[in-house]
């Protein structure tokens, strides 16, 4: 008979959620995405771990990559990153800039009717931390992927499934399920289903902002005009509130956005 | 003094063929004379030596082959390399069809004669070969006395003594055409009325130098064992070849398992030998009717794994459309390396979590690599590695799996945002009302990031941007300076 510990400790048993909020730390089914918000809506505080998570993108180029990057970056200093069949060559330099070591990223680019065997090779062996898979046809039932969730848990391994849309109606044995789409300026998230308890939580993650400056003619540039001196002057007795009432605005406003570029000669738009 | 014992194999030709114990009359004939018939040919009363016209008069139903020298190499070869695991002295006698190995010196190892020759004899009984076994000081009174009726056991006085008396009575009995030498003397001994061994020996050595000649008087002195006899050794080629040869054919690509599974066995044993590994396997079917396929594997272990190995066989062989019926199926192996020697904890520890590095996991990698490539091309197989370039497209390198590859340390200094997505060709962006458009329309986020490079080559002048799709994605498009006009080259996921 197993203890009631052991019991709690299985990855498969449903809890209610004040028996949840005890362990606000990271369970050891999972580990952290590195994104504090994303952390905050997952019930497991993290990717579910030895299993499939499936992230449904409007499309590619959406923000996607970008939840990942933290845990990419933590995996490849030992693991090794399989990527089956991506929409696009991941980028080495901006993959090194984030901390991600290039070399640990393995692409494999299988054939239509290979590419369920290669990824279940790859999850089983576990010689991958994670392997990625963006496959060009979505499977028209579950089998396969139930056959990937199986290959994730013996193999000790994270499953990331990017697919489209579409598929959302079918359904998964997909651990976590997410849906992401784009809203001004962030990523939107929709939790579709995710272990250790209710899912429907909508969140959005801002995109980083130092993508987002938005060129502005010169005109609309942002003036701070400054009617007290931006230090107390001792001298002509400025009284002391000087120093308590900040000198500049503390923060930017979102409708007079910072100018990034200073030369103002580049059109907004082609000419 | 030496101990040679001889495994002789009397059915060679037939075994070499797989056609001893086959039910139809079979015999193996050279030049339209019979060498070897298997028992049902003997029961019809046909023997070694007849003619063709003979035989068939006999036994208009027989079934001849004709000999095939090679393949009884092979087979002694093949056996000689099995039995280099009992002595590092073999030696192999393709026209006597026997096998010579110096015992003496592995009695220790082995514990006693008795132990050594109940695992030999098991082994050669497992290949289903007919053989007798001889035992003397020297190569050649082994031979002879492999033709007595007696265990080679039953001609040693002691654990680490042979009986000299017994081993010279059993050659003295022994008839002269046993002898290994030539046709002619054999034929003018018995026409002096020598019949039997014995006979030989009492006439004085010199005038049997002058009459047969030096190789007969040496012969004569290694049977009174008052000379060594110096055999060329047999040593284990370095490569490994081995084949199955399928008297019928087979026509289906599942009958193959076991034999796949038996060549993979004696590779390993050929690679424990050695302490090396192979780097490749090379199987060959050869078809009933002459044509050949052959399959060439790169495998990439540290450490010998038959159950991998055997996969990765039957992952390619899936590929393979069979032909016609198959003869035959060899394995073969040219590239070996130094196999490292691998040692497991005393206390292993199950830590299979995934973020563990180590030797397993590299093991793990080589497998599953392995696995993969036999069934998507290499070039499918990609590594990335980050390179120090102006130029987006030149700052990063695709190599195969198998290379080597370091990125450059990254340039610290050189910090504009770089995309996630990088396209594998810079695509056409149209331009629709004074507005960018590609796959909707894209407006100016920030930029320009101006590269111009390469004015010694090929000038690239670009100015690169950020922009936001209509459909929300950021996109890192760039403007040629010299082709005046707007490309997309990648996306900031």
């Amino acid at each position: 008979m197993p203890s009631v510990e052991q019991l709690i400790q299985d990855s498969r048993l449903w809890r209610g959620k004040h028996y949840r909020d005890e362990h606000s730390q990271p369970s050891k089914n999972s580990i952290s995405s590195g994104i504090a918000q994303l952390d905050q809506q997952l019930h497991w505080r993290g990717w579910p771990l030895h299993s499939s998570s499936e992230l449904l993108c409007e499309h590619w180029g959406i923000g996607e990559l970008s939840l990942l990057m933290p845990l990419l970056k933590q995996v490849s200093l030992k693991g090794r990153i399989a990527w089956i069949n991506p929409p696009f060559i991941p980028y080495p330099p901006a993959l090194s800039a984030q901390g991600v070591i290039p070399e640990q990223c393995l692409l494999l680019y299988p054939s239509k009717p290979d590419q369920w065997w290669a990824a279940e090779q790859a999850l089983n062996s576990s010689a991958f931390a994670i392997v990625m898979t963006w496959f060009t046809q979505q499977a028209s039932h579950a089998t396969p992927y139930r056959r990937l969730q199986a290959a994730a848990e013996k193999g000790h391994c994270l499953h990331f499934n990017f697919c489209p849309l579409q598929s959302k109606q079918q359904s998964s044995p997909a651990r976590l399920r997410m849906q992401l789409s784009t809203s001004v300026s962030q990523l939107a998230i929709e939790v579709l289903k995710q272990p250790g308890g209710w899912a429907g939580q909508r969140f959005a993650i801002p995109r980083p902002e130092s993508l987002l400056f938005k060129q502005q003619p010169v005109q609309q540039w942002p003036v701070y005009h400054s009617t007290r001196p931006s230090y107390p002057v001792i001298n002509d007795k400025v009284s002391c509130s000087a120093i308590t009432d900040p000198p500049y605005p503390d923060k930017l406003r979102e409708d007079q956005p910072f100018i990034h570029q200073t030369d103002s000669n580049y059109p907004t738009q082609p000419h | 003094m030496m101990w040679w014992l001889c495994i002789r194999f009397p059915s060679l030709m037939l075994d070499s063929l797989s056609l001893r114990e086959s039910t139809e009359a079979t015999a193996v004939i050279e030049r339209q004379v019979v060498l070897q018939a298997n028992t049902t040919a003997i029961e019809q009363g046909i023997q070694p030596g007849h003619s063709m016209a003979t035989a068939l008069s006999l036994y208009p139903e027989l079934h001849a082959v004709e000999r095939q020298t090679k393949r009884e190499k092979e087979l002694l070869e093949h056996v000689a390399v099995w039995a280099y695991r009992f002595s590092p002295q073999v030696s192999i006698d393709t026209e006597l069809s026997v096998i010579f190995l110096e015992i003496r010196g592995s009695l220790k190892l082995f514990r006693g004669f008795n132990r050594l020759f109940s695992y030999l004899s098991q082994g050669i009984k497992k290949r289903n070969l007919q053989f007798y076994c001889g035992l003397s000081h020297n190569p050649v009174a082994s031979y002879l006395i492999s033709y007595s009726d007696k265990e080679p056991g039953y001609y040693r006085q002691s654990p680490t003594k042979l009986d000299n008396n017994k081993i010279q009575q059993q050659l003295k009995s022994s008839p002269v055409t046993l002898l290994p030498c030539s046709k002619n003397v054999k034929k003018n001994l018995k026409s002096m009325g020598l019949n039997h061994i014995s006979a030989v020996f009492l006439l004085p050595s010199t005038s049997l130098g002058k009459r047969f000649g030096r190789d007969f008087f040496e012969l004569i002195a290694y049977l009174k064992n008052e000379k060594k006899e110096h055999r060329p050794l047999f040593f284990p080629p370095e490569y490994f070849h081995s084949s199955c040869y399928f008297t019928h054919g087979l026509n289906n690509k599942q009958q193959l398992d076991p034999y796949i599974t038996q060549l993979l066995t004696e590779l390993k044993n050929h690679l424990r030998l050695r302490q090396l590994i192979n780097r490749q396997l090379n199987w060959q079917l050869n078809y009933i009717d002459g044509g050949s396929e052959s399959m060439l594997l790169d495998t990439s272990l540290h450490v010998f794994q038959q159950q991998s190995l055997f996969d990765i066989t039957l992952l390619k062989l899936e590929q393979l459309k069979l032909r016609a019926n198959i003869e035959s199926l060899s394995l073969s192996c040219k590239r070996f390396e130094k196999s490292e020697n691998h040692n497991d904890n005393l206390f292993q520890q199950q830590d299979n979590t995934f973020l563990t590095g180590g030797d397993s996991k590299n093991e793990q990698y080589s497998i599953v690599m392995d696995k993969l490539l036999s069934r998507l091309q290499s070039q499918h197989c990609i590594q990335l590695s980050a390179h120090n370039d102006l130029l987006p497209e030149k700052a990063w390198r695709a190599t195969q799996y198998t290379d080597v590859n370091t990125s450059d340390p990254l340039d610290r200094n050189a910090t504009p945002p770089r995309p996630l997505w990088l396209l594998s060709k810079p695509a056409v962006i149209q331009q629709h009302q004074q507005q960018l458009y590609w796959q909707g329309y894209l407006q100016l986020l920030q930029g320009p990031e101006r590269i111009d490079n390469q004015w010694w080559q090929q000038r690239h002048a670009r100015d690169y941007y950020i922009a936001l799709h209509s459909n929300g994605s950021i996109y890192w498009i760039f403007k040629d300076q010299i082709k005046r006009q707007w490309f997309v080259h990648g996306l900031f996921s």
